[in-house]
């Protein structure tokens, strides 16, 4: 009996390792010759390389011509949807249903593959090792020790070339100027640089005239509850920063819970929502559905607004390119007198630049109604 | 007690042999498809024997690292796990008792936030468990009395334990909310993903040492199970004997948290499968322990690895596979706790 027992149990020990091994391989088996071009035949390219330093300081050795690319994280993969979509092998996550209608199907049906850097699902090396694959790129606004040991990581277990890029608000000219030589979009890669320079330059130079008597204060408001901020410490209050609004939750922690008490107590003049998928809506009706927060000017005023979000959000994350036009709808909002931005226009000129995506009014119209 | 548990003789070699074959196979799963000759030719020959150097790098950097550190991690956390169990002489106890995943939680979290790359922070993590069960090891040696601190040392450990991971969270709350804050949440999840074959074979020196030292114990451990005056009635120095105990196990387990972050559920559970199988003598109990949480450990290790395109977070896999599996093993054994 006992003898039994134990047999059972050592049984299904060996069914559950058979089962492991055999799950895997045939799934293997059966979904990698459509989509794998490296495991065929093909003769392998003795294809010349290139030394070059990337934006932390490290020597890395790419290919001439990079065909196939991979974004280590979001951040990095808004950049190079911008610069060279065409040769994206992947996603990091699945683009959502509304940002795939200003998408071309092809690259927003490519396959996810997970983060190698940052937060995330985690990649799959021996997943990612099925595509074709030349070069990896990281963007990060702080290119610090961190950031070069990930992308030594990525280098020795992938076996590809991982370049750094320095990419933060001020700077994305020159992250472009770093990345289009590699990828062979140099014309391109100098119109999105100067298109972001000239952003930055323009809101700085809006900043600049505005009386501290006239600036906005803003609360931005996250999660369902519109109770999360970002505080003055955070990274992602850039574009507030940059617009000349001043942030009320002051403070060094970035991202924090906060009462609603504490918002009455600051007052805010403005709110702005931020909002992944349907948190928009609940955050909105949290927000305008009476209560406390009546007592906001923001919410007596009918100031509440939603940052439109498509296809990746124009305030925060990821912390890439996408906040360049958040730039300039933010100043418009927060300072009409002052931006003298035509709305629709420089949305039609964005998107037709950065997501290759030719907006009707209507739908620019649409994208800007929060 | 352990009524049949001469019949059980041949459990431990079988399971022993159902490890060495789970580690070959593993090596033979993953997304990428890699031929059973080409596995060879890379494991044996290398590059210079013409194999494909996508496979070689494949095996070399991924799956080899992968099956070492499975091994090391489950034998671990579960030879821990039994050690902690036979002289706390409580079933509940797993090896993060003494605060252990804690101290290195916080370690590798304050090493994140300075900025350090990774060897920095497997090192900090390192030293952040230790510090965590030393503080706990004197603190209750400062608050028991008498001899017997088993009681003493799981109160400060709870204590210590929060303290310490009340601290993760005020580093995560200051932590910038790009960077640092997914970099802990990260690795406290807990990944095999990013080793290496290096990482292996550093963390593989204190942990085997460790499990020596269990090893070598394990008669003795049999008496601590006993009451306090008993085993001393028996010859054995209680006190010295936790304390070996306790620091065996800490260096091992904080070896692997510090590589592979916190992986809950193995040492908790593993012990008592190994209990049902061998039954609670030490003889039997702590290598089976070890082999059973090594041999577990890689198969959810091969099912993140070859299952998903995105790997899913150990800590996860653990418990989603491990618990269905212990409620079948409670109803066969049906024996009382």
């Amino acid at each position: 009996m006992r003898n039994h027992k134990t047999l059972c149990v050592l049984a299904v020990l060996a069914i559950a390792l058979l089962a492991g091994c055999a799950a895997p391989a045939a799934e293997t088996a059966q979904t990698l010759p459509e989509n794998t071009p490296a495991a065929t035949s093909e003769p392998p390219s003795v294809s010349e390389t290139v030394t070059i330093t990337d934006m932390a300081g490290r020597e890395v050795t790419v290919p001439v011509n990079v065909d196939h690319v991979f974004g280590a994280n979001t951040n990095s993969t808004v950049m190079l949807y911008t610069l060279t979509p065409e040769k994206m092998i992947a996603w990091n996550i699945k683009p959502d249903k509304a940002a795939m209608a200003y998408m071309d199907p092809g690259i927003a049906g490519l396959p996810v593959l997970g983060s190698l850097y940052g937060s995330g699902k985690e990649s799959n090396i021996e997943e990612v090792l099925t595509y074709p694959l030349d070069l990896v790129v990281l963007c990060d606004p702080k290119a610090n020790q961190r950031v070069m040991d990930a992308a030594d990581g990525i280098e020795e277990r992938l076996g590809i070339p991982a370049v750094v890029v320095k990419a933060d608000m001020g700077n994305y000219d020159e992250a472009y100027a770093f990345l289009g030589p590699i990828l062979g979009a140099e014309d391109e890669a100098a119109a999105l640089g100067a298109y972001c320079r000239d952003t930055v330059a323009y809101a700085k130079e809006k900043n600049a005239i505005l009386r501290d008597e006239d600036r906005v204060r803003v609360y931005y408001a996250r999660m369902d509850d519109g109770l999360t901020t970002e505080f003055t410490g955070s990274p992602n209050g850039r574009v507030l920063d940059l617009c000349g609004g001043i942030n009320v939750a002051e403070g060094e922690v970035s991202s924090a819970e906060v009462t609603l008490e504490q918002v009455v107590a600051w007052n805010p003049a403005t709110i702005i929502i931020g909002h992944i998928g349907a948190e928009r809506v609940a955050a909105y009706d949290a927000i305008t559905g009476g209560g406390l927060w009546d007592e906001i000017d923001a919410v007596k005023e009918g100031a509440v607004y939603s940052v439109p979000r498509l296809p990746f959000n124009w305030f925060d994350r990821p912390p890439s390119v996408n906040r360049i036009i958040g730039v300039k709808w933010l100043g418009n909002l927060l300072y009409p007198g002052v931006y003298d931005c035509d709305m629709i226009a420089e949305v039609k000129a964005f998107f037709s630049l950065f997501y290759h995506y030719d907006l009707s009014d209507e739908e620019a119209a649409a994208l800007l109604d929060s | 007690m352990d009524r049949g548990v001469r019949d059980n003789r041949w459990v431990l070699p079988a399971l022993f042999v159902l490890l060495l074959a789970a580690a070959v196979s593993s090596l033979f799963i993953g997304r990428y498809p890699v031929s059973v000759p080409e596995a060879l030719g890379a494991l044996l020959g290398g590059r210079r024997a013409g194999t494909d150097e996508t496979v070689c790098r494949i095996m070399g950097a991924s799956r080899l690292p992968r099956v070492a550190a499975a091994l090391l991690a489950g034998s671990a956390l579960s030879a821990a796990g039994a050690s902690y169990q036979g002289i706390f002489k409580n079933p509940m106890v797993s090896p993060s008792l003494l605060g252990v995943s804690a101290g290195a939680g916080l370690g590798a979290a304050v090493g994140i936030v300075a900025g350090f790359g990774g060897v920095g922070v497997q090192g900090m993590a390192f030293g952040g468990g230790l510090l965590a069960v030393a503080l706990v090891y004197g603190g209750s040696r400062m608050v028991s009395s008498k001899n017997d601190m088993t009681l003493s040392l799981v109160l400060t450990g709870v204590v210590v334990g929060s303290l310490f991971s009340s601290l993760i969270a005020l580093l995560k709350y200051l932590g910038d909310a790009y960077d640092d804050l997914p970099a802990i949440t990260f690795w406290l999840m807990g990944s095999l993903a990013g080793i290496t074959l290096r990482d292996a074979a550093i963390t593989a020196v204190p942990v085997i040492a460790g499990i020596i030292g269990l090893c070598l114990v394990k008669w003795r451990m049999n008496i601590m199970t006993f009451s306090e005056e008993e085993a001393l009635a028996m010859g054995v120095d209680t006190r010295r004997m936790r304390g070996f105990v306790i620091l065996c196990a800490t260096v091992i387990t904080a070896s692997v948290v510090s590589v592979c972050g916190t992986i809950g559920w193995i040492g908790l559970i593993v012990p008592h499968m190994a209990r049902m199988l061998v039954g609670s003598d030490f003889w039997r109990s702590l290598p089976a322990s070890i082999v059973l949480g090594a041999l577990l450990m890689l198969l959810i290790d091969d099912v993140s690895r070859g299952l998903f395109a995105t790997a899913v977070p150990l800590g996860i896999l653990t418990s989603i596979i491990g618990t269905p599996f212990f409620f079948y093993l409670l109803m066969k054994g049906k024996r009382s706790w």
